[in-house]
């Protein structure tokens, strides 16, 4: 039987083009930064990659809240999506902070309080996934995983925040695009746009994965039930 | 013994007078550049890494060599990063739908 496409492949064609061409910017059109010459140029992927680890898991804040109250499957499955999505890009984005920070401090870690709000963020989010593989149905780990990211959550406006209250660490203050030299904004905005789409791609098709594990578990408990909201098997509505 | 008081006071201040330290502070031209405070400490009109003279040498400042390895290996890293997790899941969704699809041809 031939499967229908799946519709999300034009969000990720875009954003893989949208890629291509902010790094080819970023990489042989823009010219290198005063004071740090090639090594500015992690900037175009770090900053981006910032920005939407902190946006997705904004976004798995409101799914969760969002799968509180409705206990769909299909909200459980976009908010494991996106919280796994989220702990990929603040994985990526400690360790490019890392690989930036041994050229021009001359370190690879320090305990600078925007670095341990961002390692604290990735744990506390991987802790997330953690904690829904240990329940034991398909309702307690939407319950789990739900609550457990709106907790996980409160790093996230710390994260951001942390360098204009304590502006001292070694991590520079916020940037807008008035700081930002005008040769720089194109490929910055292209960065993030694609790591955006590319994770909304990631977070559909990761979905799509948890459903079709969700209906398989289904017919192999027992051919011809479903399963109910709680994720106990129903035959003819009938919990089993 | 008054002598010898007066004289006791006069010392430090003889001291003071002649430390260098006491003079670096009332002359900023003398003072040295502190290369990330955002101040021009030696007055020449330049703050931080804009005084290359002064600061070239201090870790943020300066050209930094061998810059493109850096740059790859953060490219490459997240490159590999956004391509390992899109090929999970896309092998787990199609594994996933073989099943099914298996499961709907054994019924």
């Amino acid at each position: 039987m031939k499967r229908a496409f799946d519709k999300e492949h034009i969000i990720g064609v875009i954003g893989l083009l949208m890629l291509a061409y902010g790094c080819w910017k970023a990489l042989f059109v823009v010219p290198a930064m005063n004071h740090f010459g090639e090594v500015g140029r992690i900037f175009f992927m770090h900053v981006p990659t910032a920005w939407n680890a902190l946006l997705i898991l904004t976004g798995s804040f409101i799914l969760a809240i969002g799968a509180l109250f409705n206990r769909k499957p299909s909200w459980d499955a976009a908010l494991t999506g996106s919280v796994e999505v989220g702990v990929l890009y603040t994985a990526l984005l400690v360790v490019q902070g890392s690989i930036w920070a041994r050229p021009t401090f001359g370190i690879w870690w320090t305990w600078d309080p925007r670095l341990i709000t961002a390692a604290i963020l990735l744990i506390a989010f991987a802790g997330v996934l953690s904690a829904r593989s240990f329940a034991n149905n398909q309702g307690q780990r939407l319950r789990w995983t739900a609550v457990a990211t709106i907790v996980a959550y409160i790093d996230v406006p710390i994260v951001y925040f942390i360098v204009k209250w304590l502006p001292r660490g070694i991590h520079q203050p916020h940037s807008f695009p008035s700081t930002v030299s005008t040769d720089y904004h194109l490929a910055l905005r292209f960065n993030a746009i694609a790591m955006l789409l590319l994770g909304i791609w990631m977070t559909f098709r990761r979905a799509r994965w948890i459903l079709q594990q969700n209906a398989a578990t289904a017919m192999s408990a027992a051919p011809g039930a479903a399963l109910d909201a709680e994720g106990r098997t129903m035959v003819a509505g009938v919990e089993e | 013994m008054k002598q010898l008081a007066s004289l006791l006071t006069l010392i430090p201040a003889l001291m003071m007078a002649a430390s260098p330290a006491v003079v670096m502070a009332e002359s900023p031209a003398d003072q040295r550049e502190v290369c990330d405070d955002d101040v021009d400490n030696d007055g020449d009109g330049l703050v931080d890494c804009d005084d290359i003279e002064n600061c070239s040498s201090f870790h943020t400042c300066g050209q930094i060599q061998g810059g493109w390895s850096w740059v790859i290996a953060v490219y490459g890293l997240s490159f590999a990063g956004f391509a390992g997790y899109a090929l999970y899941i896309t092998r787990g969704l199609n594994r996933a739908r073989k099943e099914e699809a298996d499961n709907d041809q054994a019924r």
